[in-house]
């Protein structure tokens, strides 16, 4: 009888460096995150933690080791339609609407903001009245906002958020802590990097990052505190 | 075959740029666009008719004309290996599309093909390069016919296809290297072999390099050689190569560019050098050395007595190899045009003074770093001025280095001794002014801002532009002084002394606005008493 195969992970790290110049930023850095898991990347400045996100969103080119989504090279067509990746500045045009914004892009990746119930997305995130406006008039949080709701009008397996939690006010947190925790409940994964100390009990699992070097791995309530 | 998917995606993608072009027109002033080309089609004219006027003044000759059949193709494969290297250069920084950051993020990081996703930026960039090469080479083939045997028509015909050729193709060159993903470090080194080869051709007067062909096509109304369909083949090869591996370019690099590309044309609609230099720089990946080329202790009585010279000396310890070898580039170029102009080619002085005015502009790096942040600087107890003309200092004793390997390269080049005498002359006064020149282009350095009448704006920007090269050239002119003496058999010595004096006087009366201008400005608010 042949046993059957071990599906893939979302996100698998594998021996990741990552050098500038003859100076190296990150690794070699091995970990996983597995489907319906959220993970935390937490870390000082510099410790890593965007460079990470980056190579797994196939935005950086690891100078060592590999990245895999679904078993896929980071980077591939089909790599690129599993993740959903949200940097942490507001990549939004200038000159569309939120909502046209949540059409487009929707439609870029094959689906419809109808699909992913757009307007119900728009109210949780507080943007329900703002949804026909520009973004140029936003504050930086109501533009973080903006982002993350056009991160989750697609079709997306996995989840990379650099830092969310800066410039939103404590409704946009809770609102962005639960959208996280169902992405999770139907099978999504999740993984964000954060230096905010407060959300990590939200998380299944962390991941410390210093200086480049992983230092642990494993349940939140056990993370070092220093 | 594209998945209904990839289909839908194409079709929004299409439908955004149409929308975002739509809006852009609306919200573009027509006024603003239509002066903006009236601007470049009238300057573009004027360069052109300035040109013709010049071309018309000059008697060629029998001899120039054989000079030309002999030699200008080969000047023309180096241009097109000049011209082909930095294609594959900027291919390997990420170019030679400029995305923008929203395109990379949103549509590049879409599951939509690449490949389809940059057809139409890619075939904008090929058509609009082959535009501009027809043309300038229409405008060079004019030109060329005016002093040249054979018709008006065969000339402009084959300067509009050569520079056509050369342009896509370098655009190619761009893309092969942007989608092969090559090591950037090959690249930069494989990239000085074309040129190379055509200087070497140039030299030995052979037509051995790949880029011939090219200026067999240039010389097709002298000649019609068959090897002229060579250029054809390598530039169809480059863009049909470069056309296929479009969709694979690197995401990083291209990421790197997009953030600099934006602040490289901020920095250039300002005219700020020092900007440009330092975005340049990140551009080409250059970072100081984390390992120094020599290591200066700390603490010794030297670095109590001189501490900005020993800083300085230390920031040259840590210049990269791109920018010392920038720098040997310049100084052979400037050795070669001061040697060509005192064998008879005047004009060349001008390429001779632009070289050393980049030149200077990157030895005055340690300068360059301490107004980068003007907040340390007040934070030090002793006058501002006084730091900053220590860093001035520097930079002359590292830019005389520089003008005494120039005149060593203008001897060789001339084979004549006197010009070093006269380049050693004027070495001190003339590093002196370079670097005052270099230093009066950092922005810091302006003339006090007042309300001008817009009028007056224009010109006060050209000058801005021009008068630092204009200081350069100024400083070289004893070795031009020098050459007349040579040329009528008199001693090069008193007149090259006569001139340095001179060139002494205005280089100090420079580094001295550097010295003391905080001070003058100073002064003059404090006698205004409108002033705030």
């Amino acid at each position: 009888m042949s046993t059957p195969k071990k599906p893939r992970p979302p996100l698998r790290f594998s021996k990741i460096a990552k050098n500038h110049g003859d100076v190296r930023a990150v690794g070699p850095v091995s970990f996983t995150v597995n489907a319906g898991e959220s993970v935390a990347l937490v870390g000082h400045n510099g410790s890593g933690k965007s460079t990470l996100l980056a190579i797994a969103a196939g935005v950086l080119d690891p100078s060592e080791g590999n990245m895999k989504v679904n078993g896929i090279d980071a980077g591939e067509p089909a790599a690129r339609a599993a993740v959903s990746y949200i940097r942490d500045h507001p990549v939004l045009y200038e000159d569309l609407t939120v909502r046209e914004h949540l059409d487009y892009l929707s439609r870029l990746h094959g689906s419809t903001p109808e699909a992913h119930n757009a307007d119900e997305l728009l109210n949780r995130l507080g943007l329900g009245g703002r949804a026909d406006d520009l973004p140029s008039t936003f504050s930086r949080g109501l533009r973080q906002k903006a982002a993350i709701a056009v991160a989750l009008c697609r079709p997306f397996a996995t989840l990379l958020i650099d830092e969310p939690f800066s410039g939103l006010d404590d409704a946009g947190q809770r609102a962005l802590l639960e959208l996280i925790d169902e992405i999770r409940a139907e099978g999504g994964s999740v993984l964000v990097a954060t230096h905010d100390q407060g959300a990590l009990k939200r998380f299944d699992r962390a991941v410390v990052l210093s200086e480049g070097e992983l230092v642990f791995d494993g349940a939140v309530a056990d993370v070092p505190t220093h | 075959m594209l998945s209904d998917h990839q289909v839908e995606g194409v079709d929004a993608l299409e439908q955004l740029r149409r929308v975002r072009r739509h809006r852009g027109q609306q919200d573009a002033n027509p006024f603003d666009s239509f002066y903006r080309l009236y601007v470049t089609g009238l300057g573009g004219l004027f360069g052109f008719y300035l040109a013709l006027g010049l071309v018309d003044e000059v008697e060629v000759g029998q001899g120039g004309i054989d000079w030309a059949a002999t030699n200008s193709g080969r000047w023309v494969a180096l241009v097109a290996a000049v011209a082909l290297a930095v294609g594959a250069r900027s291919g390997a920084n990420g170019g030679p599309l400029a995305i923008d950051d929203l395109e990379l993020h949103h549509v590049l990081l879409s599951p939509i093909s690449r490949k389809i996703s940059l057809r139409l930026p890619a075939f904008r960039m090929i058509a609009l390069s082959a535009g501009i090469g027809v043309v300038l080479g229409a405008a060079a083939g004019e030109l060329a016919s005016r002093q040249l045997p054979g018709r008006q028509a065969a000339w402009v015909l084959s300067g509009l296809l050569v520079a056509a050729l050369v342009a896509v193709s370098a655009v190619g060159a761009a893309f092969v290297t942007s989608g092969a993903n090559w090591s950037r470090r090959w690249v930069m080194a494989g990239s000085l072999v074309l040129p190379t080869w055509a200087v070497v051709d140039l030299v030995l007067a052979r037509t051995t390099s790949p880029t011939s062909g090219f200026g067999f096509v240039a010389m097709l109304p002298f000649d019609t050689n068959p090897l002229a369909l060579t250029a054809v083949a390598v530039s169809v090869l480059l863009v049909g190569l470069g056309w296929r591996w479009r969709g694979s370019i690197s995401m990083e690099r291209a990421h790197h560019r997009s953030r600099l590309v934006a602040q490289i044309r901020f920095a250039f609609a300002q005219q700020d050098i020092r900007s440009l230099l330092l975005l340049r720089r990140q551009l080409g990946f250059e970072t100081p050395r984390s390992r120094p080329w020599f290591t200066i202790k700390g603490g010794g009585r030297i670095e109590q007595r001189v501490p900005v010279l020993v800083r300085d000396a230390r920031s040259y310890a840590r210049w990269p190899l791109a920018r010392a070898t920038r720098v040997a580039l310049l100084m052979v170029v400037a050795g070669l045009s001061l040697g060509a102009m005192w064998r008879g080619t005047t004009a060349l002085i001008v390429v001779a003074a632009i070289a050393i005015y980049l030149a200077a502009i990157e030895t005055i790096e340690p300068l360059s770093q301490e107004l980068d942040h003007p907040g340390m600087l007040e934070l030090i107890p002793i006058v501002a001025g006084r730091v900053v003309l220590m860093h001035v200092l520097s930079g002359i004793l590292a830019m005389t280095v520089v003008w005494l390997g120039i005149g060593g390269i203008a001897a060789l080049a001339s084979l004549d001794w006197q010009i070093s005498a006269a380049v050693s002359i004027a070495a001190l006064p003339a590093a002196s002014a370079a670097v005052a020149a270099a230093a009066l282009s950092i922005r810091r350095f302006d003339s006090p801002s007042m309300t001008m009448p817009e009028e007056v704006e224009g010109p006060r920007m050209i000058l801005r532009l021009l008068w630092p090269p204009a200081l350069t050239l100024f400083g070289t002119i004893p070795v031009l002084v020098a050459r007349n003496a040579a040329q009528r058999g008199d001693s090069v010595i008193p007149p090259a002394i006569n001139l340095t004096v001179i060139v002494a006087i205005v280089a100090a009366i420079a580094v001295s606005w550097i010295r003391f201008r905080d001070e003058v400005i100073s002064a003059t608010a404090n006698f205004n008493p409108e002033a705030p």
